[in-house]
């Protein structure tokens, strides 16, 4: 009944007086800093990668798998340090030449002279193995045990992939 | 590359989607946005600023630090200006209970014991903070709105100085559709009698 009154409700003087004075209202601010304030007790979550980084480290060291990590990174990284090293060696001369045109006298000495040491190094190395020259064995044992290498890395990294625990699951569905 | 996404400009929806990911501008933008509005709802509801300043700031943490609970199925404004409203009302039903009558003891039933239970408070200066409250909502309509119950003062608040629509009025409220508009209907009669006496 009364919601039909208002519904059909026609504004008098005094309505119109008050809608004025509304008019007049104004909106009020805090004191400034207030948004510093609030911030300081808000708890902004970490952005979703982090979150995810976050995790994964946590879970590592949780799961003690710190030790294929470790294993992972040097594997990684003595593949990595080994391929640069065998692309700058056997391609001596022309990064001699991109040194000394861009660089200058400076660091082509310093190139020449890391070269000579690495050179007498590999050459003490090979004088060790017995001769000269590499035989074509001992290349194709340098190549086996480089392969070796990638296939423990590769299955070290896939380990560390897994989720915690998954390995024993899939043991347990396999004895069901 | 993708280019930085201009909050300022951004809709509320989009500024919370940035916000549940952990961005903490969008978080200031939604403070920026909203400062003004929800406290001088509380502001109106409590009569202090000093308060409503800390309960601003709680409303605000409360909202911010629930954001990835936010249903964007309803609006954003109605989400604050409800936890706003609940704030300052369940502060007032708190002050309520703790508040001691200034105008006798409740077994005061004659003249004289009223007299004589009534606390004498002396009269002190003003402080600036109460200058600047007498300065606000020290107009007629203010004071007139600030003698409003607090569920009439909310409604008549949120249509007449936020401009909100009824509809979204009884979300904030969580009062069905005829309720608010009766209320608003009456309180809007009350202020005419107030302001009526004040004119005469």
């Amino acid at each position: 009944m009364e919601n039909g009154m208002i519904d059909n409700y026609v504004p008098d003087e005094d309505d119109r007086a008050l809608d004025a004075l509304f008019q007049t209202m104004r909106s009020f601010s805090p004191h400034p800093g207030f948004e510093d304030r609030v911030m300081a007790r808000v708890r902004t979550p970490s952005p979703v990668w982090l979150q995810r980084l976050q995790d994964w480290g946590r879970s590592i060291v949780e799961s003690r798998r710190t030790r294929w990590v470790a294993r992972g990174l040097v594997g990684s990284s003595v593949i990595s340090i080994t391929l640069v090293v065998s692309l700058l060696v056997t391609n001596g001369a022309e990064v001699s030449a991109f040194l000394g045109s861009q660089f200058g006298g400076v660091v082509l000495g310093v190139w020449r002279g890391a070269l000579g040491l690495g050179s007498s190094v590999i050459r003490a190395l090979y004088s060790a193995v017995g001769g000269g020259a590499v035989s074509v064995m001992a290349l194709l044992a340098i190549a086996a045990l480089g392969s070796l290498a990638m296939l423990f890395n590769t299955w070290a990294l896939y380990r560390l992939m897994q989720p915690r625990g998954a390995a024993r699951y899939s043991r347990d569905a396999v004895a069901l | 590359m993708s280019t930085p996404l201009d909050l300022a400009t951004a809709t509320d929806q989009v500024v919370i989607e940035q916000a549940a990911l952990g961005h903490e501008r969008a978080f200031r933008e939604l403070i920026r946005r909203y400062q003004r509005p929800v406290f001088s709802l509380i502001y109106r509801m409590v009569r202090d600023r000093e308060l409503s300043e800390d309960l601003a700031q709680e409303t605000f943490v409360k909202v911010l630090n629930a954001i990835d609970r936010y249903r964007p199925e309803y609006k954003f404004s109605s989400w604050i200006f409800k936890i706003a409203n609940n704030t300052a009302i369940d502060h007032l039903r708190r002050k309520e209970l703790d508040t001691l009558s200034l105008e006798g003891g409740p077994d005061a039933t004659t003249p004289d014991r009223v007299s004589a239970t009534t606390l004498q408070i002396g009269d002190r200066g003003e402080t600036p903070l109460e200058e600047l409250e007498a300065r606000e909502l020290g107009s007629a309509i203010e004071r007139a709105i600030g003698k409003l119950r607090p569920e009439y003062r909310a409604c008549i608040v949120l249509r007449e100085v936020e401009g909100r629509p009824y509809d979204e009025i009884a979300e904030i409220l969580e009062l069905p559709l005829g309720t608010v508009k009766t209320y608003i209907h009456r309180a809007r009669a009350e202020l005419k009698v107030m302001l009526q006496s004040i004119r005469e």
